[in-house]
C-alpha cells in the first residue's frame, strides 16, 4: 500500500519536480536520468526507498506534494463556532500533536487502521490521514485538510461520506468549538477561499485596500489607474454614440466588484426551485403552481471576474441581480433559490440552509 | 423558392475563431435569416411505419438496437457511394479490401498509445431501414490488437452507415442504379482508424465523408424538439441540459450549464406543442428556447428562447448571444462537433431519422 501511495503521487507530477519533491521529503539528493521514461523513474525511486517505507512517510510524501501544488485538489470550506477560546487556535504545533493523537481514536469504531502525517508551511496547519479499509490504497480514503491559526475556517479536501462524521467529530472536540458548518464554498485556489471566507463585508470600491495587499510589492509598483485605457489605438473617425452609457455601466460594475481582480473561484452554481419567469412566451405556464426546477453553473478560470467582464461585454444588463454580485458577500458558490412564497410575486430570497 | 434555398449550402460551423467578431457574428447567426431553417421538423418517423407502431406486433418490439445507445459516436456526413454493391457476396471482399488497406497504412504511420487496427468485417445492421428510398444499414467492424502487446483480439472500431426514413433521394433517377446514398455514418475508434476508414470509403466508393457538425440553430431545435420525449419513467438523474461557450472576449468565465428538471421540461414542452400534430414547428421551437433562456435573465440578467427567457428572467444575461456548444434530453446528447450519444433504444430512430434529415439538407447534388 505505501509504494502505492507514492506511485500516485510521483505520476501525478511532472518529472522536472521529482527531485525537488525528493529532497523536501527525504533530505536526499536524487540524480534523474532523463533517456528514461517516467515510469522506470518512478519504478527506480521506489525500489531506492522501499527499504524503510512507512504509510505515514507516503503519506508525508503526498502532503508535500499538496501543500506544493494545492490548487490540484477541489477544497470545501468549513466554519467552526461556538465555544471559548483555546490556546489550539494560536499554537499549530500542539494541536498537531494533539490532532495526531485524536484522529486514530475516532477512526477506531470504523475498525480500521488510520494513519496520520503533519506539517506547517507558512504558518498554516496541513494534515494527512489515511483510514485503511482493504489491502488496496484507496484515494478516497486520503483526508486532507488545511487550518490557518486564529481564524475559524478549516479547507478540507473530499473524501467518502462514510468517513465524515467521525471525522468531523474529532474536528469539534480537538479544536474546542461546538459547531461545524459547510460554508458551501469550493474551490482549488486556497488563497481566494480565505480571502472570501475572512473579508465578506468588504465588497465593492473599498475592497481595493484589501486586494492589493496580495500584490508580491505593494509599494514598489504605481498606483494603477482607476480605469485601465484600452490597449488598442482609438481610431479617431470612430465615435463611440452610446460613450455615456458604456461609462455608466462600468462605474456601477466597479461599484459592486471594485477595480482589482476578484478572488479566484472555479464553478458559481446556483439552484433554482421557483415560479417560471419565460410565460411572456408561454401563456399556458402563467398559472403553474409547482416550482420549475432548474441549475445554472457557471465555470471557467476565474468565474467572478468573468461575472463582471459579462456585464462589461454587453451580454449581460447591469446592473446585474443580487445573486450574481453577492457572491463575495456570502462567502459562497452553491446557492439554493426558493420563492418565498408563490402568492408574493417577485419576492425570491437567498435561501439559508 | 424551395429549390433556391436548397443550392445555399449552411454555412457550417467551424472550431472557435478566436476574433471578436467570429464568435459574435456565429452566435448571432441563430436569428438570422441567412440560415436555410425548415419551417417545421417531423417528431416522428413516416406515418406508415408510426401505424404499425401504434399496433406493435411482437417483432417490432423487440428491436432494441444493440450497439447503437448507449456509446459515444462521431457522426460524420457521406456523398453517395459510388457503385456499392449491396449482395451480402460482396460484403466478405469489400472487408479483405479494407483490411489490406489498413495493413498499408499500418506500414505507412507508427502509432502509439492506441489499439493496433486489422481485420475489417462488413455486415447488415437490421431494423434501421424504415422507408422505401432507405438502403438497409451497413455495419462495419474493425478487429485488431490491444496496445498492451499480449496480443488480445479487441474491437478497435466500430461504425454504421445509415439512412432511416429518406424522404425524397436527392440522387437523380438516371443515377440512382449507380448511386446508393447513406447521408449518415456514426463511428466509434480512434482517431486513427477513423481517418483510414474515411480514406478507404473515399477512394473506394468515389464519395466524400465530412464530419458533421451543428450549428447553435440545430441544436436548439434539437433540444426543443425533444424535451417532450421521455421514456417513462423518468430517470431523475437524466435532465435537459444545455451547454452554452462564453466568447473569449469574456476572460474568467469559458462555459454556463443550464440544466433544468426533465418533468418540468415536459410540462413546458407540453403547454406549446399542439399535442394533435406530428411535426414540431419553428415558432414551437423559439418559444421553448426564448422562454427558457428569459427564466434565465430574471436571475442572471444575461439575455437567452422560452427556456432562455425563463434563465434571463433570473440572471439577466443573454444566453442567446453565445454559442450553444451541446445539448442533452433524457434520450440523447449531442455536441456542436458532432458527438452523439443515445441513450434510449425506444427513440433511436426518430434520433437517426433527424440526423439523416440535416445531412440530406447539406447535401448539393
Amino acid at each position: 500500500m505505501e509504494t502505492l501511495i507514492v506511485q500516485n503521487v510521483l505520476r501525478r507530477c511532472r518529472v522536472s519536480d521529482i527531485p525537488k519533491l525528493l529532497n523536501e521529503w527525504n533530505c536526499s539528493e536524487v540524480q534523474i536520468d532523463k533517456s528514461q521514461t517516467k515510469g522506470e523513474i518512478i519504478r527506480d525511486i521506489i525500489e531506492l526507498y522501499s527499504d524503510d517505507l512507512t504509510a505515514t512517510k507516503a503519506g508525508d510524501l503526498q502532503l508535500i506534494y499538496a501543500t506544493k501544488f494545492p490548487e490540484k485538489r477541489k477544497w470545501s470550506c468549513f466554519h467552526l463556532s461556538g465555544g471559548q477560546d483555546s490556546e489550539h487556535k494560536l499554537d499549530p504545533w500542539k494541536l498537531m500533536k494533539d490532532l495526531k493523537k485524536q484522529l486514530p481514536l475516532h477512526f477506531g469504531r470504523l475498525k480500521s487502521e488510520t494513519y496520520v502525517s503533519g506539517r506547517i508551511v507558512d504558518g498554516a496547519l496541513w494534515m494527512w490521514a489515511y483510514v485503511k479499509q482493504s489491502d488496496k490504497f484507496q484515494s478516497s480514503s486520503t483526508i486532507m485538510f488545511v487550518y490557518y491559526p486564529r481564524t475559524p475556517y478549516i479547507f478540507i479536501n473530499h473524501f467518502r461520506a462514510k468517513l465524515q462524521e467521525p471525522f468531523m467529530e474529532c474536528l469539534v472536540y480537538t479544536f474546542g468549538y461546538s459547531k461545524l458548518t459547510n460554508m458551501q464554498l469550493t474551490g482549488t485556489h486556497l488563497e481566494s477561499l480565505l480571502q472570501l471566507a475572512l473579508n465578506k463585508d468588504s465588497q465593492g470600491s473599498f475592497s481595493r485596500f484589501r486586494l492589493k495587499k496580495v500584490q508580491a510589492a505593494p509599494l514598489s509598483t504605481k498606483m494603477p489607474l482607476k480605469r485601465k485605457e484600452p490597449d488598442y489605438e482609438p481610431n479617431p473617425s470612430i465615435i463611440c454614440e452610446n460613450s455615456r452609457n458604456k461609462r455608466r455601466k462600468l462605474e456601477i460594475l466597479d461599484n459592486t466588484f471594485g477595480t482589482e481582480a476578484q478572488p479566484v473561484l472555479e464553478e458559481v452554481e446556483y439552484k433554482l426551485e421557483v415560479r417560471f419567469r419565460g410565460s411572456e412566451h408561454v401563456p399556458a405556464m402563467v398559472n403553474r403552481a409547482q416550482p420549475f426546477r432548474c441549475k445554472f453553473k457557471f465555470e471557467g478560470p476565474a468565474v467572478l471576474d468573468g461575472i463582471k467582464n459579462l456585464g462589461k461585454s454587453g451580454l449581460a444588463t447591469v446592473p446585474l441581480p443580487s445573486i450574481l454580485t453577492s457572491v463575495s458577500s456570502k462567502a459562497r458558490n452553491h446557492f439554493v433559490l426558493q420563492d418565498s412564497s408563490l402568492a408574493d410575486k417577485s419576492a425570491t430570497r437567498l435561501s439559508q440552509q | 423558392m424551395s429549390n433556391l434555398q436548397r443550392n445555399t449550402e449552411t454555412p457550417s460551423v467551424q472550431p472557435i475563431r478566436n476574433t471578436t467578431f467570429g464568435t459574435f457574428s456565429r452566435s448571432t447567426r441563430r436569428y438570422t435569416p441567412f440560415t436555410k431553417t425548415p419551417k417545421s421538423r417531423r417528431l416522428c418517423i413516416s406515418t406508415a411505419v408510426r401505424d404499425i407502431h401504434r399496433t406493435p406486433t411482437p417483432s417490432q418490439q423487440t428491436v432494441d438496437f444493440k450497439g447503437l445507445t448507449n456509446k459515444t459516436w462521431k457522426v460524420y456526413r457521406l456523398t453517395p457511394l459510388y457503385r456499392f454493391s449491396a449482395e451480402t457476396k460482396d460484403q466478405k471482399w469489400y472487408g479483405r479490401l479494407l483490411s489490406s488497406h489498413i495493413e498499408t497504412e499500418n506500414q505507412k504511420s507508427f502509432v502509439l498509445d492506441e489499439d493496433i487496427p486489422e481485420k475489417a468485417i462488413f455486415s447488415w445492421y437490421k431494423g434501421l431501414k424504415v422507408g422505401p428510398d432507405d438502403e438497409e444499414a451497413l455495419q462495419i467492424i474493425i478487429k485488431g490488437k490491444s496496445r498492451n502487446g499480449n496480443g488480445v483480439d479487441v474491437i478497435v472500431l466500430t461504425a454504421f452507415l445509415l439512412c432511416v426514413d429518406l424522404e425524397d433521394n436527392p440522387v437523380d433517377k438516371e443515377l440512382q442504379q449507380h448511386f446508393t446514398y447513406y447521408p449518415v455514418m456514426i463511428v466509434k475508434g480512434p482517431v486513427h482508424s477513423q481517418n483510414i476508414l474515411t480514406s478507404w470509403l473515399e477512394r473506394q466508393f468515389d464519395c466524400r465523408v465530412n464530419p458533421s457538425t451543428f450549428s447553435s440553430l440545430q441544436l436548439a431545435c434539437i433540444v426543443a424538439m425533444w424535451s417532450g420525449l421521455c421514456t417513462k419513467p423518468i430517470q431523475k438523474s437524466k435532465q435537459v441540459e444545455l451547454l452554452y461557450k462564453v466568447p473569449a472576449e469574456c476572460e474568467g468565465m469559458s462555459k454556463i450549464t443550464y440544466s433544468l428538471c426533465a418533468q418540468d421540461c415536459k410540462d413546458l414542452w407540453d403547454s406549446i406543442h399542439d399535442s394533435g400534430s406530428d411535426e414540431f414547428t419553428e415558432v414551437e421551437t423559439q418559444t421553448f428556447i426564448r422562454s427558457i433562456e428569459s427564466h434565465f435573465y430574471y436571475y442572471s440578467k444575461f439575455d437567452s428562447l422560452s427556456i432562455e427567457s425563463h434563465f434571463y428572467y433570473y440572471s439577466k444575461i443573454r444566453l442567446s448571444a453565445m454559442q450553444l456548444y451541446r445539448v442533452g434530453t433524457p434520450v440523447m446528447m449531442l455536441g456542436s462537433e458532432g458527438r452523439l450519444k443515445i441513450f434510449s433504444s425506444q427513440h433511436a430512430l426518430i434520433i437517426l431519422r433527424h440526423l439523416t434529415e440535416l445531412s440530406v439538407e447539406k447535401f448539393v447534388p
